[in-house]
């Protein structure tokens, strides 16, 4: 956040010296230039819950999009306030302490916003393998997208616990990679230079009531439904990016 | 209070004598001594005599018994009632005897070598890459007393290959209750999945990767402390802990539980949470707050002596951490998932 940088140990200590009571908001005022708060809200799906099926059931996708993605956003939000008023305080222990929640929650939101955009259904091109650029990337560091595929699945299967498999652009070698990250990590944790293309969910809640214990199917079945136009369109961007900085 | 791993009985003095009479219970290095290669299977908590396989000689592979004992089963010899206070359930995982007799006089099958060859024999080097029945055919037209000592290598080659190595390893451990009992809480459904799917899963993987591991041999909680490594754990940490900690959820849980402790355990609840209602919302704000998947347990820390609430990530037990677990609670999704969704 850029307020955060504006605030010198000078500056925060003057505050602490100046007391907390009865100077409220005015200490935003000439030093911190605290802005309000920001708050996100749930994204709605470009599709409808059921037009995954049969990769990803419907129920699933409702629960995962009103439930587990809302709770995310909801308790972000709370986390981000709590944030606010702890660094208007000063109170640096809650601030520290506030991290894990908000990479939690904040990693989860970001997450998911990348993933409903990465699937779509097989009606408007999900599971159509890779085309341009993208496609030329993947086939030089991997050989082939059934590769990627493959490879993929296997990092999914191999993960323990919660967490994400990612095809991501690593922009300091110019080249796409394959990363899992734990819990709701999101990638940025595994380094600034990767932007991630395609997200896989393999937290059990992600396939569990459609396929049991089987994360195998659940994987081999999702690249029905992986939109690759999107990946492609976010490589492009990205790359365009790294010529024109 | 009495703790214990409960996965292995202590050797006593009167384990290790055998001519001390009752309460006398063989110890591993009893049955190596008496039977020297016959193999053995020794179970864990619960006793005794157990049938030996029959020393025999089959074709040249590894044999791997695995208990897989079906509900109910048990490995009691018929002279051993069930002590009431095991902590086991009733089918106990054998402890896995890796079978090497020192008094054997063939060498084990993975330690075998030639002898080094004389110096004037790597001029035949090349002969010896060959296979043993080309060499045989070859040797045959030169020398008969070469070829009789090539035949007698042979056969020797191929009677220790003869030699199978049984190998016992973890079984699948059943909950003490039917799989309704725990209705309406946990459905029976999900509680099947749960231990047939997921914890059994967990026990084939572990035995395959300890077939051919330097941890095979030990018990499960040895072999949990072993490879959680300090914080770096082993390959095989995630399913040896993973089995570790289902066998005890299953004890954890019981038809018609959830009523208050009683005794000692309810005195030392109240003097380190105030009160038993307390301690269990602590245990569920603490179950609530798991970020991930992993296990929430009610421990006694020896050192402080006083009982705690830890949540640990994905597989790790307190076990590893020095602590000795009471109570724990799945939190990973599989666990609630079918019967509360979120």
């Amino acid at each position: 956040m850029a307020s955060r940088t504006l605030l010198s140990r000078k500056t925060l200590g003057t505050m602490l010296l100046g007391g907390a009571a009865g100077l409220g908001f005015s200490r935003g005022v000439g030093l911190c230039h605290l802005r309000k708060v920001q708050t996100f809200s749930l994204p709605n799906l470009p599709y409808d819950y059921s037009a995954l099926e049969p990769a990803i059931s419907g129920e699933i996708m409702r629960i995962h999009h009103q439930k587990h993605h809302q709770a995310y956003v909801t308790n972000f939000n709370k986390a981000l306030e709590q944030l606010e008023e702890a660094m208007a305080k000063g109170d640096s222990s809650t601030i520290v302490q506030l991290q894990s929640t908000s990479k939690f929650n904040g990693g989860g939101h970001i997450n998911y916003s990348i993933f409903w955009k990465n699937l779509a259904p097989v009606k408007e091109g999900g599971g159509e393998p890779p085309k341009g650029a993208l496609g030329w990337a993947i086939d030089d560091v991997y050989g082939s997208p059934e590769a990627v595929i493959r490879k993929m699945n296997a990092e999914g299967a191999a993960l323990q616990g919660s967490g994400w498999v990612w095809l991501a652009l690593d922009k300091e070698m110019k080249k796409v990679r394959i990363e899992t990250t734990a819990n709701q990590d999101p990638l940025v944790t595994k380094g600034l230079h990767l932007v991630p293309l395609l997200g896989i969910d393999v937290w059990e809640h992600a396939y569990y009531l459609q396929y049991k214990n089987v994360k195998a199917d659940y994987l081999k079945n999702i690249w029905n439904v992986i939109n690759w136009n999107y990946a492609g369109e976010v490589y492009d961007k990205a790359c365009a990016g790294l010529e024109h900085p | 209070m009495t703790f214990s791993d409960g996965a292995h009985p202590s050797p006593t003095a009167e384990t290790q004598n055998p001519a001390s009479g009752e309460g006398w219970r063989p110890s591993r290095d009893y049955y190596l001594s008496r039977h020297g290669c016959r193999r053995g299977v020794i179970p864990t908590a619960i006793s005794a005599k157990v049938p030996l396989l029959p020393h025999r000689r089959t074709s040249e592979r590894h044999v791997a018994v695995a208990l897989r004992l079906p509900h109910g089963a048990s490995v009691l010899s018929r002279e051993e009632p069930l002590p009431p206070s095991s902590l086991m359930p009733q089918t106990a995982a054998a402890l896995p005897v890796p079978i090497t007799n020192p008094r054997c006089r063939r060498p084990p099958l993975k330690n075998r070598h030639l002898p080094a060859p004389h110096p004037v024999c790597c001029l035949l080097t090349p002969l010896l890459l060959l296979d043993t029945a080309d060499l045989i055919l070859i040797l045959q037209n030169v020398s008969p007393g070469l070829k009789h000592w090539k035949m007698q290598q042979k056969d020797w080659l191929h009677r220790s290959s003869q030699t199978s190595r049984v190998l016992a390893f973890y079984g699948l451990t059943s909950p003490p209750y039917k799989l309704d009992a725990l209705e309406p809480y946990m459905s029976q459904k999900a509680l099947e999945i749960h231990w047939v799917k997921h914890h059994g899963d967990y026990v084939e993987r572990l035995n395959k990767q300890l077939a051919n591991s330097p941890l095979y041999g030990l018990t499960l909680d040895e072999l949990v402390k072993v490879a959680y490594n300090n914080g770096n754990p082993f390959p095989e940490f995630n399913n040896a802990a993973q089995l570790w900690n289902h066998n005890f959820f299953w004890e954890s849980m019981q038809p018609d539980g959830g009523k208050t402790p009683t005794a000692g355990l309810l005195q030392q609840i109240e003097k380190d949470f105030g009160s038993f209602p307390n301690f269990k919302d602590e245990f569920a704000t603490a179950a609530m707050r798991l970020f991930g998947s992993g296990w929430v347990w009610l421990v006694l820390k020896p050192r402080e002596k006083r009982l705690a609430v830890v949540r640990t990530s994905n597989a790790v037990n307190p076990l590893a951490l020095g602590d000795i677990p009471i109570i724990n609670l799945d939190m990973w999704e599989h666990a609630y998932y079918l019967d509360y969704k979120v």
